[in-house]
């Protein structure tokens, strides 16, 4: 099993030292604005501004590549069924299911724009430390006060969620090959004992899991954690912060232009 | 019969949990196990000890080189025969893994040693015998029998684990640090339990072990591995004489052989390859008495 998270690689570029906070903030009016204009502008735009970017940050071409792989069956599935599924001009036709131009380029429209998403944002991870992003994503909940829910231990939360990912994935693997030396073959029987044999991997793994994080939990509390403590690092918005925001908002300022004017 | 035992033969293994960077964890490791051995691995932390072990298991497929077990292929499989004779094969080794109790998962103990015997279509009645005969191997109360594992003692739950294996008979038995994280009791234990099941049950058994001493103490020959290479097999004794060799894996002598080294260098007339605590007492004693 292989899921990329916390796939960050090391680097000095204008993109590495921004603030993560920034870098946040401004993926979403750039995910907007590519969800809600017209392909023919956000297209060439967005195409042009992901290859700058992996050219500023010195991101090597295969790591972007590797961020698309979790989502590579979703692209295919929207190219391959949406044809199908929409009317228009016929292409061909299998078993009086008809292909249609229409149903090709709408496929083709949302696979790319979806790409497009998945690679902007993997930018984010890549050029941020995970501990770099939680500080951000602190930063970012800091309303929740208002409803009574501390943002530090949001963010702890959530850090830790991905923080155990691998540890989780690893001990699966474990236990699946501990159960098969039992002689359990998960491939094989009717759905009944399929779902049975699930047992022997689900319960082991959940008992685990608990238990590590009331391990975990006695562990912060032995060295008197609490959400009181202060950052090793302040973060302050210098020259690169104003250099991203201005580079961004241009950017959205042309797409919408691109978008009103263009016709 | 010929070609009994498991034969390991030029297994490459390669890790690509890491997308860019596949990486080896074995190279070109040639073995032979004979039935009726009890064979120690020793080695340093990542020299891939634990995946030669789930190579040898039949659970982790090697990048490249053949395992065979009683003269089956167990990875080559061609076709449905080959596929049905490398199932069988693979049901005559049994893996405990480290920390083994963390795969309990049943209700009750006797259902989770049960769990093996049952999934191997056994009748209901063997599946008893089983589970009663193995309870009675690692010492196990027939009065636990309905109590849920959760609750046991770290030893106890160890025991029901590898009981869980042993119920299936197997005829190889693979231990990957049994010993680990068991008081000093529960060490015994389970040593004892490995002598048991070799002498009575004729198991050839492997064993990992970051303790020189149980591997001098009942092992009849040790394997060290070094960065994913195995440097070499033979027996306990020769492995422990050859100071260069020990030197270059890492690993040290039993502390009963050092202690009678430090013995003969202040002068003392006695002979220190002694590979058991109850051998060099006695060497002491014979050196004292005369």
């Amino acid at each position: 099993m292989n899921i990329t998270l916390g796939q960050y690689i090391d680097g000095n570029s204008v993109l590495h030292r921004t603030d993560p906070k920034i870098k946040l903030m401004l993926i979403v009016p750039l995910v907007f604005s590519l969800f809600i204009f017209d392909y023919k502008v956000t297209f060439p735009t967005y195409t042009a501004l992901i290859l700058f970017l992996a050219r500023i940050s010195k991101i090597p071409f295969k790591s972007l590549i590797i961020s698309l792989k979790p989502v590579w069956w979703i692209l295919a599935f929207t190219l391959l069924l949406n044809p199908f599924f929409h009317e228009g001009e016929i292409l061909f036709s299998i078993f009086k299911i008809s292909a249609t131009k229409e149903g090709a380029v709408t496929g083709f429209v949302m696979a790319y724009r979806f790409a497009l998403f998945i690679l902007l944002s993997s930018f984010l991870t890549l050029t941020t430390k995970t501990v770099a992003l939680t500080d951000a994503v602190e930063d970012i909940l800091k309303p929740l006060k208002l409803v009574n829910i501390s943002p530090h231990y949001a963010a702890m939360t959530i850090s830790l969620a991905f923080r155990f990912v691998p540890t989780t994935i690893h001990e699966y693997e474990q236990i699946v090959k501990a159960q098969k030396s039992r002689g359990i073959y998960f491939d094989e029987g009717g759905i009944f004992r399929r779902i049975k044999n699930m047992g022997a991997i689900v319960f082991p793994l959940m008992l685990l899991t608990f238990q590590r994080a009331e391990d975990l939990s006695f562990a912060l509390e032995a060295r008197c954690y609490n959400e009181n403590r202060g950052k090793r690092k302040q973060s302050r918005m210098n020259g690169n912060d104003y250099l991203a925001i201005a580079f961004i908002t241009v950017f959205i300022i042309c797409n919408i232009f691109l978008q009103f004017y263009s016709h | 019969m010929k070609d009994m035992g498991i034969e390991i033969k030029n297994v490459d293994f390669f890790y690509d949990d890491n997308l860019i960077t596949p990486h080896q964890s074995l190279f070109d490791i040639n073995l032979s196990i004979k039935e009726g051995e009890i064979i120690g691995i020793a080695g340093k932390t990542g020299s891939g000890k634990s995946t030669l072990a789930e190579v040898i298991a039949g659970l982790s497929r090697p990048s490249r080189g053949q395992v065979t077990v009683d003269g089956v292929d167990i990875y080559g499989v061609r076709n449905r025969e080959e596929s049905r004779l490398a199932r069988e094969a693979k049901r005559k080794i049994g893996m405990v893994f480290q920390y083994a109790e963390y795969q309990l998962f049943e209700e009750t103990v006797e259902r989770d040693i049960a769990f093996a015997p049952k999934e191997m279509m056994f009748s209901k009645k063997t599946v008893e015998e089983r589970v009663n005969r193995a309870m009675e191997l690692v010492g196990l109360n027939k009065n636990m029998k309905n109590r849920p594992p959760y609750n046991l003692s770290g030893g106890e739950k160890r025991r029901v684990a590898i009981a869980g294996i042993l119920a299936f008979s197997p005829k190889y038995l693979i231990l990957d640090e049994p010993m680990v994280g068991l008081d000093a009791k529960g060490q015994r234990d389970i040593l004892n339990l490995m002598l048991k099941l070799n002498r009575e049950e004729n198991s050839t058994i492997l064993f990992i072990s970051h303790s020189m001493e149980n591997i001098a103490e009942i092992a009849h020959k040790m394997i060290v591995m070094k960065d994913g290479r195995l440097i070499v097999a033979d027996s306990v004794y020769n492995v422990f004489s050859d100071k260069e060799l020990l030197k270059t894996a890492g690993l040290k002598r039993p502390k009963i052989w050092e202690f009678l080294d430090r013995l003969k260098s202040c002068g003392i007339d006695i002979e220190s390859d002694a590979l058991s605590e109850e051998e060099g007492v006695n060497r002491i004693v014979s050196a004292v008495n005369g």
